[in-house]
């Protein structure tokens, strides 16, 4: 019988803001882990709080007699450990930022009424076998959730100021924020043309791409890229990696079966070629598909294809030069919307503002988006920006109907 | 039990969840798993600012109250803050499923019944990549607090979920049917529905055609109406959004019309299934709230904070979405009122328009959305073919006047996976529904 011991730790310390005050303080630090045991072809898991004891192994026996099935390779005489920790900032100076930050952004801001969650987000991921596997990661990430709504709207909500970083920097928020918010305060007028630049994150449009790049779907022949691997379905300036390097925030480079990939990334797309689909090692094994370190699932589940963390890789132009002079649409806050089996999709924008010079200028009203994945990603793809232009982020820029 | 510090007000909400999650996956068995966690969350508020810790080790409880209080500026008259007089002091004990409890059916049992629908799958060429999933959760919670709430309660439910993709017809479709009970021994009669469910989604990807984009009625079903009831109105009517905002204050007015005089949008804790809530994460008990009455806007859902900034009566809708949260306002089971008409004689009603029978998802700010799964076009009164929509959305402030019809067939629907996201805590389990719906004039993407 083999064994193995997977365990992530979770400290959290959340800071709640209502009216643009820190009302609460929320602190959290949870250690959850499994044990595994395989034997005979069979996986058997155990979870629970805190570390290992006699009763957790028996548990986790105990389940091997249920006879889920696991006959894949585990990882051996592997040892990594990796602290991507950069600012550690304790909780009261946390509250002391947070605070500060607050008061001169509604100093600055004095029309817009602040909410939401500061939070600081340690992590601890442990990977440990008996054959000499030992990982481990650590990771601690801050992230500014403020969402703003003009003193003077009827909405809910009016948009976000979102914010991710391993290291806390009031100065880089506010001058983003404040930008935001100053052409929040400028209504613009829709531009006529019916095809717009338009500047976003890859999640925002990048769903059906994602889940047509799962193994199992392009195996088993249910993925609206079946049958295509290797072929040039996009545009050359379009590459997408599955990513588990220090890029990725919060992103482990092990996953739930200590797959790692050889540098911490590899290419799905690259080029435009559609080269792989994220996979786990069932998936490969079972058609023969490269694994890209895509096992995921809860802690005490059987490891499982997941997705993987994705990067849409920079080009060497900043959003300045892939817009040129020309105006650009930025989105905010796009929800709602999907695609067809063909690749059709549209969406409302809720929010967004018009750019120019790669700067905001003024807040849309609402309109909606739409647009062909092959065409957004082929000849409407304009590329990713090499600069982090909003919020400490990249910006991926495409040609999209505006309706 | 604890020993709460004085001049502060103290509550601690002990949760303690037992679960089983099977998966199969095109016949092979891949999870089967029984979880037990046990966790507390306290809170603790001065009157100034609140405190909250989660913990796993149930016997720190009382050196993290002691640890919180140390932090916060204790107010002699803490009782006498709005905030805390807002708040429901009971004393129950409703623990609805003692005897009827999951955890007392073997493993064995949920894996049969799982693997029972195995053969209703083999009856279809087309559809591949199916998943099999069996989940139950009995959660039981005991809330105390310093004002003397001592209230301990059950929830639980039982449920087959089953998600596969129909190919062979062009482009794939995918398909899921679920089954949501709140005993084991309800889960009956699922192969026959998951096989009318799966006549019907390989007859809707044989046949489906794109929908030419324009405006159109709209005829929703009930989960789909739920699914708009929930998303374009229901998180309006959470409080928490209008704490010190006047301008919010004066648009929510209640007593103005916000809707067609027959509308009516009603929250309530109380059906069993996925939005049963008997008490609150701060132990007040569950109730019917009328968020519009025909068409008046007439209530909205509060914790004890935004009852307390409003003036008005705590909901039983401060929720959590487990121990490591702290309670906000979040809604239960939403539903649209029943009308009059029968389905017939409200698709009857239009010449040129869209049925929506199910749903991907949904969402709802001042645009809601609803992505169809699967649609029939409505020509001179009656279902045609099916047809293919990536997206249905409308202004919600005027698609609320522009109702015109309401069935008196009535559903309220309930899920184990999935539920309701509100910022970082997704998901929590709700429920809702509402008859059939008749809407004019909605954007068809």
């Amino acid at each position: 019988m083999k064994r193995e011991v997977y365990s992530q730790t979770i400290q959290k310390t959340t800071l709640n803001i209502t009216q643009s005050r820190v009302d609460s303080v929320r602190k959290n630090q949870i250690t959850r882990s499994a044990c595994r045991v395989y034997e005979n072809g069979c996986i058997g898991i155990s979870g629970f709080f805190g570390q290992p004891t006699r009763q957790n192994w028996k548990a986790a026996e105990e389940n091997l007699a249920l006879g889920i099935p696991y006959e894949y390779p585990l990882e051996e005489g592997k040892m990594r450990t990796e602290d991507r920790r950069e600012e550690l900032l304790d909780e009261k100076q946390l509250l002391c930022r947070a605070e500060e930050l607050l008061a001169r952004l509604s100093r600055r801001q004095p029309e817009f009424i602040f909410s939401n969650k500061i939070l600081s987000l340690d992590i601890t991921q442990t990977l440990t076998g008996e054959k000499g596997l030992s990982y481990e990661y650590r990771d601690r990430v801050y992230q500014l959730s403020i969402i703003f709504k003009h003193k003077s709207s009827n909405a809910v909500f009016d948009g976000g100021l979102w914010m991710e970083s391993r290291r806390w920097d009031s100065e880089a928020f506010l001058r983003d924020a404040c930008q935001q918010l100053d052409a929040h305060n400028t209504p613009a007028r829709l531009p006529d043309a019916p095809v717009m630049p338009v500047v976003l994150s890859f999640g925002l449009v990048g769903e059906p791409i994602l889940q047509g790049l799962s193994a199992e779907a392009l195996g088993k022949g249910t993925s609206i890229f079946a049958g295509r691997l290797g072929e040039k379905l996009f545009s050359s300036r379009f590459t997408l990696f599955a990513d588990r390097s220090a890029e990725s925030l919060g992103e482990s480079f092990f996953d739930k079966e200590g797959s790692t990939l050889a540098g911490d990334r590899i290419p799905l797309i690259e080029n435009g070629v559609l080269k792989r689909g994220f996979c786990d090692k069932k998936n490969a094994a079972e058609f023969g598909f490269e694994n890209t370190a895509a096992a995921g699932g809860s802690y005490d589940d059987v490891p499982a294809l997941g997705e993987n963390s994705v990067l849409a890789a920079p080009g060497e132009k900043t959003l300045k030069e892939l817009l040129g002079e020309g105006e650009a649409i930025l989105i905010d806050t796009m929800s709602g919307g999907d695609c067809t089996a063909e690749g059709n999709c549209a969406s409302p924008v809720q929010l967004a503002y018009l750019l120019r010079n790669g700067k905001p200028v003024g807040r849309l009203p609402e309109f909606s988006l739409s647009g062909n994945i092959y065409e957004m990603f082929g000849k409407d793809y304009l590329g990713v920006s090499a600069d982090k232009p909003f919020f400490d982020r990249r910006a991926l820029v495409l040609r999209m109907k505006v309706n | 039990m604890y020993q709460f510090p004085k001049g502060l007000f103290t509550d601690v909400r002990l949760e303690t969840t037992d679960s089983t999650t099977i998966q199969v996956n095109d016949g092979k068995l891949v999870q089967n798993k029984n979880r037990s966690e046990t966790g507390a969350m306290i809170r603790v508020f001065d009157g100034r600012r609140w405190y909250y810790s989660a913990v796993t080790d149930l016997s720190a409880i009382q050196a993290e109250i002691d640890g919180l209080a140390a932090l916060a500026a204790p107010d002699p008259d803490i009782e006498n803050h709005p905030v805390v007089r807002a708040l429901e002091v009971n004393k129950a004990q409703e623990l609805r499923y003692a005897g009827q409890d999951v955890r007392r059916v073997p493993g064995a049992q949920k894996l049969e019944l799982l693997l029972s629908h195995k053969a209703v799958f083999e009856e279809f060429e087309a559809v591949k990549g199916v998943q099999m999933i069996y989940s139950d959760r009995h959660l039981e919670k005991h809330i105390l607090s310093s004002l003397g709430t001592d209230v301990r309660f059950d929830q639980q439910f039982a449920s087959v979920n089953f998600a596969y993709t129909v190919v062979g017809f062009g482009a794939p479709h995918n398909g899921r049917y679920r089954c949501y009970k709140t005993r084991f021994e309800e889960l009956t009669g699922t192969r026959q529905a998951l096989r009318q469910e799966l006549v019907r989604d390989v007859e809707y990807a044989q046949n489906a055609v794109p929908m030419p984009a324009g405006v159109y009625t709209c005829v929703f079903s009930p989960v789909t109406a739920g699914v708009f009831a929930h998303e374009s109105f229901g998180h309006k009517s959470e409080a928490d959004f209008m704490i010190g905002d006047e301008t919010m204050k004066r648009e929510w007015k209640l007593g103005t019309r916000v809707g067609s005089e027959t509308l009516n949008i009603i929250d309530s804790g109380l059906p069993e299934g996925s939005g049963f809530v008997p008490f609150d994460d701060e132990g007040c008990r569950a109730k019917e709230t009328y968020l519009i009455k025909n068409g008046i806007l007439t209530g909205r859902l509060h914790s004890a904070l935004t009852a307390a900034d409003l003036g008005e009566k705590v909901t039983g809708n401060a929720r959590a979405m487990s121990f490591e949260y702290e309670p906000i306002v979040r809604m239960t089971s939403t539903y649209i009122g029943a009308g009059t008409l029968t389905r017939e004689e409200l698709i009857g009603g239009v010449e040129d328009g869209v049925y929506i029978e199910d749903y991907k998802h949904g969402s709802g700010m001042s645009t809601f959305t609803i992505a169809p799964n699967r649609a029939w076009r409505i020509r001179n009164g009656r279902l045609a073919e099916p047809v293919r929509v990536s997206v249905v959305s409308g202004n919600v402030m005027e698609t609320l006047h522009r109702i015109t019809g309401l069935s008196k067939e009535f559903k309220l629907c309930s899920s184990a996976l999935g539920g309701c996201g509100k910022m970082e805590q997704f998901p929590l389990p709700v429920a809702f529904g509402g008859p059939y719906v008749r809407v004019e004039d909605l954007q068809v993407q």
